[in-house]
C-alpha cells in the first residue's frame, strides 16, 4: 500500500459515499453491496476518483457458427471503477465470457471501444496486449488451467518470470506472499494433481494476484467446485478485493453467490438487463 | 524457469509428463532414424569395400596417370601410349609437392597367353614392383575393408618371393582353367615334363603337380616374346569380370617379356581420409600448367573402375528412392505426433498467453520439448542401429552379388559421421515442422486456445 492509502473500518459504512468505489458507471439497477464481506478496507486514494479502470462503449460481438450468427454482445456499455468487486451474472451463452474476454484483451469486439485505465486497448499490438495482461491483469479460469508439470509455487511464479526487473529473491517473496494470501503456504512444492479443486482454484487465484494487477478477471471460477468450496472461493476473492484493493470482475451463474458481491451486472442475450 | 536450465528442465518434465505419447512419438522417430542410418550403413560399407577393391586390389590407385589418350589406346598401341622413365621422373618430381600422397606405384599392363603346354589361357598381366605390391596388399584399409580377399589362400604376395624374379600370381579361376592348382611352395623348382599327348590323363596329372607355366606375348616393339614363370600365389581381383584373365607379376619380369622400360600408368595412393576429388583438382591444375600431355583419372571414374561406378550409381539411385520413402514416412509421423501433442495442449498455450506470454515465447518453450524428444529419439535410434549392426556383422552373412568374385560379407558400417548426418536431417525436418506448427498454433486467438 502506498502512503496515500487510508484504512476505512467497515461498520455501517455506506459504500456509495466513496466516490469512484461504487455507483459510478453502473448500467444495471441490480448493483448492490455485499455486507459483512470484509472488516477492513484499504482504499487507495488514487483510485477514489471517477476515472474508470475499465470502460466499454457500445461493444458488439458476433460469432459465426457456420450459417448461423450468434450475437454475443449487443452494444454493451460498462464502467468498472478501481476496487470494485463485480459479478457478471447470466445464463450459459448469455455473453458473460465474451464480455470478460474482451475486457481482458484476449478477444476483440466487432465494434465499439474498450478502454483500460483510460487507454483504448483495441489499437494495441499483440506484444502490448501481452504486456498489459502480464502487468495489469490477472486471470482465473473455470477449470483452473494450472500447468501440471509445475509445482504450486512454480505455477504462481509463471507470470512473474516475464518481469525481468525482479530478482529471483523478489520473485520468491512475492510467490510466498501470494500463497499466504490464499492459504497455501504449506503447499509450495505440491503438484497440482495432488490438490483438491478448491485448492487448485486458490493456486490460480494466487497466480492471478502475484503480479499485483489492477484487475482480476475470473470466468466462472466456482463452476467446477462444490457449493461449500464455491462459497469459500468467493469469500476469498472478496477478502482479497478488500485487503489488496484489487478490482475483481467475475462471471457466474450461481445465484447463491450473489449475496457476497458488491455489484451485480445481469446479462442476457448479449445485453445487460435493465 | 525463464533461465535456460529451468526452461530445459521444464521441457524435460513435460516430456516425462506425456511419457506414453512421447514414447510412441520417440519410437517412431527412432525407428525412422534407424531405417535411414542402416541404409546409409550398407552404402558406406559397400562403397568402402568396392573402393578398396578398385584402389588397392585392382591397383587403380586413388588417382591414375596415363599418357594422353593412353587409357583408350594402351592395349592397341602399347609402345606409343606408355610412360617412359623420363615421364615417370617428371611425374614423381611433381607429386613430391603434394603431402597427401602416401606413395606411388608404376604398373605395366600387357596381354598375352599363359600356357601349360596343353592348355592356353589369355591373360591381362599387370606388372608391379615387388615391394609396392606387398605394400598395397598389406595396406591397413585392405585389411580393414576386404579381409576376406587377402585371407588364405590369397595372402601370398609376390613380394614375399623376392628371389623368384619370374614369379606370377594368378587368380583361382585361371588356376582352375589351366589345371594348375599348385604354387611354388607346394612344388618349388619343379619343372613340368614335356607332354606330347595332352589327352593323356597321367600327363595332365603331372602338369598339375608343378607350378611352372609359360608366358607368350607380342613385345611392344612387335617381336614375338616368351618367358617362363612360376606360379607363386593365387589372388582375387574381387570382381568376376577380371577373374578369368588377371595375372600379377614383377614389373621387371613383365618389362622383360614386353621388352620395354616403360610403364602403362602411374597409380597415386593417397593417405587415408584424403579427399580424392580435392587432390585431383589441385593436381590436374598443376599438371596441366607445368607439364601437360597426360590424362589423370580418379578411381571412381567409370573408365577406370566401371564396376565401382556402376554399382555405386545403381545403389545410390535405389537407396535414394527408399530414402525418400522412409523420409516421407518419418516426416508424416513426426508432424502427426507433434501436432497431436501440441493440439492436446492448446489450453495450456491459451493460459500462458493470457498471463502475458507472447506466441514466440510459448513456441520457444514447446520447441525445446520437441528438440529434446528428437534428440533422445536419435540417441535411441543410434543405440538400436548399433545393436542391429553388431548382430548382422556377427552373423557373418555371405552373399554373391552380381559382378563380385567369390562371396562378399553382408556387413554394415555405422560411422559417427553417418549417424550425425542422419540425426541432423531428422532433426532439421522434425524441428522445422514443429516450429512451423507451433508458430501457427500459438498465434491463434487466445479464446480459441483456451477452449482446448
Amino acid at each position: 500500500m502506498s502512503e496515500s492509502t487510508k484504512e476505512i473500518t467497515e461498520g455501517g459504512l455506506t459504500f456509495p459515499d466513496l466516490p469512484g468505489q461504487f455507483g459510478a458507471g453502473v448500467d444495471s439497477p441490480d448493483d448492490q453491496l455485499s455486507n459483512g464481506v470484509a472488516t477492513t478496507l484499504r482504499v487507495a486514494l488514487g483510485s477514489m476518483t471517477d476515472k474508470p479502470l475499465v470502460s466499454l462503449s457500445d461493444v458488439r460481438k458476433t460469432y459465426r457458427l457456420g450459417e448461423t450468427e450468434v450475437q454475443a454482445l449487443r452494444g454493451v456499455n460498462l464502467r468498472v471503477l478501481p476496487g470494485e468487486f463485480t459479478a457478471i451474472v447470466g445464463a450459459s451463452g448469455s455473453g458473460k465470457s465474451t464480455l470478460l474476454n474482451i475486457i481482458g484483451c484476449i478477444d476483440i469486439p466487432d465494434s465499439g471501444n474498450v478502454e483500460f485505465e483510460g487507454r483504448s486497448t483495441l489499437g494495441l499490438s499483440e506484444d502490448e496486449k501481452s504486456h498489459l495482461r502480464n502487468r495489469s491483469m490477472g486471470f482465473v479460469f473455470q477449470s483452473f488451467n494450472l500447468v501440471p508439470v509445475l509445482t504450486v509455487s512454480e505455477n504462481i511464479e509463471l507470470p512473474l518470470l516475464l518481469q525481468k526487473e525482479l530478482s529471483p529473491t523478489q520473485r520468491a517473496e512475492r510467490v510466498l506472499s501470494a500463497m499466504s494470501d490464499v492459504g497455501l503456504q504449506d503447499y509450495a512444492k505440491q503438484w497440482p494433481d495432488k490438490l483438491s479443486g478448491g485448492q487448485r482454484q486458490r493456486v490460480a487465484i494466487a497466480r492471478a494476484l502475484v503480479t499485483s494487477p489492477r484487475l482480476v478477471i475470473a470466468d466462472e471460477p466456482t463452476a467446477n467446485l462444490d457449493s461449500a468450496t464455491a462459497h469459500r472461493i468467493v469469500d476469498l476473492l472478496a477478502e482479497l478485493n478488500a485487503s489488496r484493493n484489487v478490482t475483481f470482475l467475475f462471471s457466474t451463474h450461481d445465484e447463491k453467490l450473489m449475496g457476497r458481491v458488491k455489484r451485480i451486472i445481469r446479462i442476457q442475450d448479449g445485453a445487460f438487463e435493465t | 524457469m525463464r533461465d535456460s536450465t529451468q526452461r530445459w528442465s521444464f521441457a524435460l518434465r513435460n516430456l516425462i509428463r506425456h511419457a506414453r505419447r512421447n514414447l510412441i512419438s520417440g519410437a517412431a522417430i527412432a525407428f525412422g532414424f534407424t531405417g535411414l542410418a542402416l541404409m546409409g550403413a550398407y552404402l558406406v560399407r559397400t562403397d568402402a569395400y568396392l573402393a578398396v577393391v578398385s584402389v588397392y586390389l585392382n591397383q587403380a590407385g586413388h588417382v591414375s596417370i596415363y599418357k594422353k589418350d593412353g587409357l583408350q589406346k594402351y592395349l592397341t598401341y602399347p609402345g606409343k601410349y606408355t610412360l617412359s622413365p623420363q615421364d615417370q621422373l617428371r611425374l614423381g618430381h611433381l607429386l613430391r609437392e603434394f603431402p597427401e600422397v602416401e606413395f606411388t606405384a608404376g604398373f605395366l599392363i600387357g596381354q598375352g597367353l599363359l600356357s601349360t603346354g596343353c592348355r592356353d589361357v589369355p591373360f591381362l598381366a599387370k606388372g608391379i614392383d615387388d615391394k609396392k605390391g606387398l605394400r598395397i596388399r598389406e595396406h591397413s584399409l585392405v585389411k580393414k575393408w576386404t579381409p576376406g580377399l587377402i585371407a588364405p589362400p590369397y595372402d601370398k604376395s609376390l613380394g614375399i618371393y623376392p628371389n623368384i624374379g619370374d614369379g606370377i600370381s594368378i587368380t583361382g579361376q585361371i588356376s582352375q582353367m589351366m589345371g594348375k592348382p599348385k604354387i611354388w611352395d607346394d612344388a618349388p623348382k619343379a619343372v613340368s615334363p614335356v607332354v606330347t599327348d595332352c589327352s593323356d590323363k597321367a600327363a595332365k596329372a603331372k602338369l598339375a603337380e608343378t607350378a611352372d607355366v609359360q608366358m607368350v606375348a607380342k613385345a611392344f616393339n612387335g617381336d614375338f616374346s616368351a618367358a617362363d614363370a612360376f606360379i607363386v600365389a593365387h589372388h582375387s581381383t574381387g570382381l568376376a569380370f577380371s577373374e578369368e584373365t588377371s595375372i600379377f607379376t614383377n614389373l621387371s619380369h613383365l618389362q622383360k617379356l614386353f621388352q620395354t622400360q616403360d610403364i602403362t600408368y602411374l597409380a597415386v595412393f593417397l593417405k587415408p581420409d584424403t579427399s580424392t576429388s580435392a587432390f585431383l583438382d589441385r593436381f590436374k591444375q598443376k599438371l596441366d600448367a607445368e607439364v601437360g600431355g597426360y590424362d589423370v583419372y580418379p578411381f571412381y571414374n567409370e573408365k577406370i573402375s566401371p564396376f565401382y561406378a556402376g554399382v555405386m550409381e545403381f545403389l545410390t539411385t535405389m537407396a535414394s528412392f527408399f530414402f525418400v520413402l522412409v523420409l516421407t514416412t518419418i516426416i508424416i509421423t513426426i508432424v502427426s505426433f507433434l501436432t497431436v501433442g501440441f493440439m492436446e495442449r492448446r489450453r495450456e498455450m491459451g493460459t500462458l498467453r493470457s498471463i502475458g506470454y507472447t506466441p514466440r515465447m510459448i513456441a520457444g518453450d514447446f520447441f525445446r520439448e520437441s528438440t529434446l524428444l528428437i534428440l533422445l529419439s536419435t540417441i535411441g535410434g543410434t543405440l538400436i542401429c548399433s545393436l542391429v549392426v553388431v548382430i548382422v556383422n556377427s552373423l557373418q552373412i555371405q552373399f554373391s552379388p552380381p559382378g563380385i568374385a567369390n562371396t562378399m560379407p553382408f556387413m554394415l558400417t555405422l560411422t559417427p559421421k553417418l549417424c550425425f548426418s542422419v540425426a541432423a536431417l531428422v532433426g532439421a525436418i522434425g524441428l522445422s515442422s514443429a516450429w512451423l506448427k507451433l508458430r501457427k498454433l500459438t498465434g491463434e486467438p487466445i479464446v480459441d486456445l483456451l477452449r482446448g
